[in-house]
C-alpha cells in the first residue's frame, strides 16, 4: 500500500487521545482514510483523516474508560502487609532491635522532656482566664546608693484603688507570705514543724485564682479570720488520717500564737505555679500581729507588703492600667518617693527575673528551649537510624520490589507499604516507651523535682501532641527509603544488576555526621556543664560543706549558753554562729546602709554578715590585714571585718582599712539607733552567695548574739546519732522550739538548682544519645561487613591480616565520626561560652573537655564498629568465598 | 438525568449498533446511519456517543478482529446490552404514548 495516512497526525493522535480508546479509534480512522483514498482522493482522505484527528484528541479524552478494578479486597492487603511487616521484622533481626530500641529509648526522652518544657511553659495557666491577670510590683531608687530595685510586692491599697478606678478590673486579690518562716503546732497530737509557706489572704483569693478544694468553700472561709485552709499534705502531717475539719492549729512565730480552725482542705498545687500554699488564712487575722499603734500593713499605700494581683477584661491594654497605677501611685505617696509601678502577666511571673523578695526562684526560659531542643534532635537521630539501616537493607528488598512491579504493584501501593511499615515500627516504639517513661516517671520528678504522674503523659492534650509527633517522625524517617526504594526498575532488579547508588551513600553519610555532630556537641556540652558544677561546689567556702549542719536559732541573746550546751556533745568539732548562708536577695533584702564619717556622708548599701569569732576558721577565711574576732573582747562584737571587694570599692588599699570608723543602724525600725565600730580586718573574697553574681562588698560584724543560724561541724559521718543527741541538748534550753537544721550543702545546693537540674538531665540525655548513634554505627557497620564478606574472604586468601581488614572495615567511620568532631567543636564552643556567660564565677573552657569528647567518641566508634568487624576479620575465607 | 436520558443522536447509534448486531463498529455505525438518515455523520461523533452509551451500561464492547486496512488495530464491537434495549423501548413507548394522543386531538 502506497499512501500512508499523514504520519505527523497519527503521532498525534497516539500522543494525545485517551490511551483506552487509541487502538479502536486510530483503527477506525484508518479503515476510513483507505476508504476515502479509493472513493475522493489523495487530498480528501488526508484532509478528513486531519479533521478526525482533531476531533478524537479534543473530545475524546473527557471520557476515560474505566479501568478494571482491583480485585483484591482491602482486608486482605492490610493482612498481607501485616504479615510482610512481621516477616522482615523476623528476619532482619539486628536492625529490627537497633530499631526498636532506638526509636523507643528516644520517644521516651522525647516524652520526658515534652512533659518537663511544657509544664515549664504553662506556669500559673490552670487559674482561670490567667492570660488577664496581672501582678503588682513596685521599683523605686535604693535608699543612700539609688541604684534601682524592684520588689515583687506593693502596697495594698494601690490596687483597690484601681478598681475603683478603671471599669475594665474586673477583679482583685491580695496575699502576704508574712513570717516566712514561722511554726505550726497540732497541740493534741503534739507536732510542731516549721512552715514555709502560710498565706494570708484576702477573702477575693478564689476571685483571682484557682484553688481546687477537697472540702469547704474558700470564699466564705476566708472571711473568717479564726479560719485556715490546709493543704491535702499538710492534712496528712498534722492529722494523719482522723478528719482535719474543726480541728486546731496554731501559728507561732517570736512570740506571739494564733490558734485557727481548719476549715477547709485544698487539693496541692501543681509544680508549674509559682507559689505553693500550704496554708491559706484571712488577712484580716494578721490584724492583732501588726495593728500595734493603729498600724496596718496590710491597708497601706507606702509599706510594699502584700502581692496584689487584678484581672482585666479580655481585650483591655494593661498599659492602660499602668497609666491609670502611676497616676494613684503619684497621688498617694509623698513627692520625694518616685516609686514606679511594675505590672508582670500571671503567666510571665516564673521567667521573670530581678525582683526582690519573688516567692519562689524564677525559671529560665532557656533551659526550657534547650531541653526542647536535645528533645527534638534526639528524635531525629533515631529517625537518621531508621532511614540509614532501610536504604542500607535496599539490596535485600530490591528484589522484593522488583518482583511486586513485576505483578503490576503500582509504586504509590510500594510507598504505602515501606510508610506503613515506618509508622508501624514506630508506633510499637512508641507503646515501648510510654510504658518506660511511666515506669521512669518517680526518677525523672525527682530530677527535675516536677509532679508528673500517669495521667499527665495520658492527658487528652499531650497524648494528641505526642501521637502527632510520632505521626511526623514515622513518615519523616519512611519517607526516604520508601520513595528510594520504590523508584527501582523492576527490570535492573531482577537481571541482577547491583543497587548501589552513591547517591544514597553518600546520603547515609551526611547523615551520620549530622548525628554524631549532635552527639560530639551534646557530650562536650555536658562535660563543659560539669565542670562548672563542680566549680561551683568547690568554691572556697563550700570546701567540706557537706559535714556543715545549720540550725535554725530560737531567739536573740542566749547564744553563749546555747554553745555551752551544744559542745559538750562529742559529735561536735567546730561550732560557730553567723546569719542565713548563702545570701540570697531574692528573700528579701540583705543590704544595710554603712557610713564611715571620715570618709564623708555617703552611705554605703553593702552586705552584712553577723558571725562569731569560730566563723572564719570553719570556713577557711583567709585574713588578708588584720585580725579575727575576739571572744575574750567584748568590743568586738560591735567592731567589723571587711572583705577585699569593699575594700576596692572604696579605692583603699587593706592597710589604710583597718582602723577605720564604720556606723551603722542596727535597727531597721529606728533610725536613730546608731552603733559605731572599728574595722579590725579585712578578709579575702569568699563565695557567701550565687556565683552567678560576681562577689559583692560585705561587712563582717561581730555581733554574733543576733545572728540567724548556728552552724555545727560534726566530727564524723554518723548524722542520724548526732543529731539525736544535739537535739536533746537543744531541748534542754528550748523545750517548746523545734530542732530545725538543714545541711549547707543542700542549701547551696537550692541556689543551683537549676544547673543542677540541667547537668543530670545533660548526663542522662547524652547518655542516650549516644547509645541511640551508636545503635545506628553499628547496625551501618554490619551492614558493610556483610556486603564485603566476599571481598573479606579474597583479601584473607591473599594474604591480608586480621589488622589490615579491621582497618579496611573501619575507617570509613572514624573519618566520618572525625568531620562530625570538626562541625561540632566551633558550635559546642559558642553554646557553652554563652551559657558561662549565666555566670560571674565560671571555668574556663578547657581542652580536655573538648579532648576528652573526641577521644570517647572514637574509643566507643571504634568499639561499635570493631565488633562487628572482628566477626568478619577472623570469619573463615573458606565459608565465604564458597558463599555461592 | 445523564443516566436516562436519551439525546436524538444517541437513539440513533443504540438502534445502529442494535441492527448491526454481530459487526458493529465505529465505520460499520457510522456508515449505517448515514445510509439510514441520508446526512453526513462524523466518525468523532459516533466515538464520543458510543463511549458515552457505554458508560450509561446501555452498551457493552469487545475487541473484534484487527486487518491490514485498519493499520493492524483491533476493532472495538459493540453490543446492545438488555439495558440499552430497555432503554431504547422506553424512548419509543414515550413517543406512541405521545402520538396516540396527537391523533385524539386531531379527531
Amino acid at each position: 500500500m502506497k499512501q500512508q495516512p499523514p504520519r505527523l497526525a497519527k503521532s498525534i493522535l497516539r500522543r494525545f487521545c485517551h490511551v483506552s480508546f487509541l487502538e479502536e479509534v486510530e483503527g477506525d480512522l484508518n479503515e476510513q482514510f483507505y476508504e476515502r483514498l479509493a472513493g475522493s482522493g489523495s487530498f480528501n482522505a488526508r484532509l478528513h483523516y486531519w479533521i478526525d484527528v482533531t476531533r478524537a484528541v479534543a473530545s475524546g479524552n473527557d471520557y476515560g474508560r474505566t479501568e478494571p478494578r482491583s480485585r483484591v479486597a482491602i482486608g486482605d492487603s492490610m493482612a498481607h502487609f501485616f504479615k510482610i511487616f512481621f516477616r522482615n521484622l523476623k528476619h532482619n533481626r539486628s536492625s529490627s532491635f537497633i530499631n526498636i530500641a532506638g526509636l523507643a529509648l528516644s520517644l521516651m526522652s522525647f516524652v520526658a522532656i515534652y512533659l518537663y518544657v511544657s509544664d515549664e511553659l504553662t506556669f500559673d495557666s490552670f487559674h482561670p482566664n490567667a492570660d488577664n491577670v496581672y501582678r503588682i510590683s513596685h521599683s523605686y531608687k535604693r535608699h543612700g546608693d539609688g541604684v534601682a530595685e524592684t520588689d515583687a510586692r506593693a502596697g495594698g491599697l494601690f490596687v483597690v484603688e484601681l478598681k475603683e478606678a478603671m471599669p475594665e478590673v474586673e477583679a482583685y486579690t491580695r496575699f502576704s507570705r508574712f513570717g516566712y518562716p514561722g511554726f505550726v503546732k497540732n497541740e493534741k497530737a503534739n507536732i510542731m514543724n516549721e512552715e514555709q509557706q502560710f498565706f494570708w489572704a484576702d477573702s477575693t483569693y478564689t476571685d483571682i485564682f484557682n484553688l481546687p478544694m477537697i472540702s469547704g468553700n474558700p470564699s466564705v472561709i476566708l472571711r473568717d479570720p479564726q479560719n485556715v485552709i490546709i493543704s491535702e499534705s499538710m492534712a496528712k502531717k498534722y492529722f494523719g488520717t482522723a478528719d482535719p475539719i474543726g480541728q486546731e492549729l496554731i501559728y507561732s512565730r517570736t512570740g506571739m500564737a494564733f490558734t485557727f480552725v481548719v476549715a477547709g482542705i485544698m487539693r496541692d498545687y501543681p509544680s508549674n505555679a509559682h507559689f505553693h500554699p500550704d496554708y491559706i488564712a484571712s488577712n484580716v487575722a494578721l490584724g492583732p500581729l501588726w495593728k500595734r499603734d493603729g498600724y496596718d500593713r496590710v491597708n497601706d499605700w507606702g509599706d510594699a507588703f502584700t502581692y496584689s494581683f487584678f484581672r482585666l477584661i479580655n481585650g483591655t491594654d494593661p498599659a492602660k492600667a499602668k497609666e491609670a497605677l502611676t497616676r494613684i501611685f503619684r497621688k498617694h505617696l509623698p513627692p520625694e518617693r518616685t516609686d514606679v509601678p511594675v505590672l508582670t502577666k500571671l503567666t510571665a511571673l516564673h521567667f521573670t527575673h530581678g525582683m526582690l523578695v519573688e516567692l519562689e526562684l524564677p525559671g529560665d526560659k532557656r533551659y526550657a528551649y534547650i531541653a526542647a531542643s536535645v528533645g527534638v534532635m534526639v528524635l531525629i537521630i533515631a529517625a537518621i537510624n531508621y532511614m540509614n539501616l532501610a536504604t542500607a537493607r535496599s539490596v535485600r528488598r530490591s528484589r522484593e520490589v522488583g518482583l511486586r512491579k513485576t505483578f503490576g504493584v503500582r509504586r504509590s501501593s510500594l510507598i504505602f507499604q515501606f510508610i506503613g511499615e515506618s509508622v508501624m515500627l514506630v508506633s510499637i516504639s512508641f507503646v515501648i516507651s510510654l510504658a518506660l517513661t511511666v515506669m521512669l516517671l518517680p526518677f525523672f520528678n525527682q530530677l527535675t523535682g516536677k509532679a508528673f504522674d500517669i495521667y499527665s503523659v495520658i492527658d487528652g492534650n499531650a497524648l494528641l501532641i505526642l501521637l502527632g509527633v510520632v505521626l511526623f517522625v514515622a513518615i519523616l524517617s519512611g519517607s526516604y527509603p520508601a520513595f528510594y526504594l520504590s523508584r527501582f526498575k523492576p527490570g535492573d532488579i531482577l537481571k541482577g544488576k547491583m543497587i548501589t547508588g552513591t547517591g544514597a551513600e553518600n546520603f547515609r553519610k551526611t547523615l551520620v555526621v549530622f548525628q554524631f555532630s549532635i552527639t560530639v556537641l551534646l557530650l562536650i556540652s555536658a562535660a563543659v556543664i560539669h565542670n562548672q558544677l563542680t566549680f561551683i561546689q568547690s568554691g572556697k567556702l563550700a570546701a567540706q560543706k557537706e559535714q556543715i549542719m545549720t540550725v535554725r536559732l530560737a531567739d536573740v541573746g542566749n547564744q553563749d549558753q546555747l554553745r555551752q550546751l551544744m559542745i559538750q556533745n562529742k559529735e561536735v568539732k567546730e561550732l560557730s554562729f553567723s546569719d542565713h548562708l548563702p545570701r540570697q536577695s531574692n528573700m528579701g533584702f540583705i543590704t544595710m546602709p554603712f557610713v564611715i564619717p571620715s570618709l564623708g556622708k555617703e552611705e554605703h548599701m553593702w552586705d552584712g554578715l553577723r558571725v562569731d569569732e569560730s566563723f572564719a576558721k570553719m570556713f577557711n577565711l583567709e585574713l588578708i590585714e588584720g585580725r579575727n574576732f575576739s571572744m575574750a573582747l567584748p568590743a568586738d562584737t560591735s567592731n567589723f571585718i571587711l572583705n577585699e571587694a569593699a575594700v576596692e570599692s572604696l579605692s583603699l588599699t587593706p592597710e589604710q582599712a583597718v582602723g577605720l570608723t564604720i556606723t551603722i543602724n542596727v535597727d531597721y525600725w529606728d533610725a536613730s539607733h546608731h552603733v559605731n565600730g572599728k574595722v579590725i580586718g579585712v578578709v579575702k573574697d569568699f563565695p557567701y552567695g550565687s556565683v552567678r553574681d560576681a562577689i559583692t562588698p560585705l561587712v563582717l560584724s561581730g555581733r554574733y548574739q543576733h545572728s540567724e543560724t548556728m552552724n555545727i561541724r560534726l566530727t564524723d559521718d554518723n548524722y542520724s546519732e548526732a543529731i539525736t543527741s544535739l537535739e536533746k541538748s537543744w531541748k534542754k534550753m528550748y523545750p517548746s522550739n523545734p530542732f530545725k537544721y538543714w545541711f549547707l550543702d543542700q542549701e547551696f545546693g537550692r541556689l543551683y538548682k537549676q544547673e543542677m537540674q540541667l547537668g543530670k538531665l545533660a548526663d542522662y540525655f547524652t547518655g542516650f544519645t549516644i547509645v541511640i548513634a551508636c545503635l545506628g554505627l553499628f547496625g551501618l557497620a554490619s551492614f558493610t561487613a556483610e556486603q564485603k564478606t566476599k571481598e573479606i574472604g579474597i583479601r584473607k586468601v591473599l594474604g591480608a591480616s586480621i589488622g589490615q581488614i579491621l582497618v579496611l572495615l573501619t575507617n570509613k567511620f572514624i573519618g566520618l565520626v572525625l568531620i562530625s568532631y570538626v562541625i561540632a567543636i566551633p558550635l559546642a564552643l559558642y553554646f557553652m561560652n554563652s551559657w558561662l556567660e549565666n555566670f560571674a564565677y565560671k571555668v574556663p573552657l578547657h581542652w580536655p573537655a573538648f579532648v576528652g569528647a573526641g577521644l570517647l567518641i572514637l574509643l566507643l566508634t571504634y568499639i561499635t564498629v570493631g565488633i562487628e568487624s572482628i566477626r568478619a576479620a577472623i570469619a573463615n575465607p573458606v565459608d565465604s568465598i564458597r558463599h555461592e | 438525568m445523564k443516566g436516562t436520558y436519551l439525546g436524538e443522536f444517541e437513539e440513533l447509534v443504540l438502534l445502529a449498533t442494535g441492527i448491526m448486531s454481530d459487526d458493529a463498529y465505529g465505520v460499520a455505525i457510522r456508515k449505517e446511519i448515514e445510509t439510514q438518515t441520508k446526512r453526513a455523520v462524523n466518525i468523532g461523533a459516533v466515538h464520543t456517543a458510543l463511549h458515552r452509551l457505554e458508560e450509561k451500561g446501555y452498551l457493552k464492547s469487545k475487541f473484534g478482529e484487527a486487518t491490514l486496512v485498519r493499520g493492524g488495530k483491533r476493532k472495538r464491537i459493540f453490543a446492545l446490552t438488555p439495558f440499552g434495549l430497555k432503554a431504547l423501548k422506553k424512548a419509543q413507548a414515550l413517543r406512541s404514548n405521545m402520538w396516540s394522543k396527537l391523533i385524539l386531538q386531531r379527531n
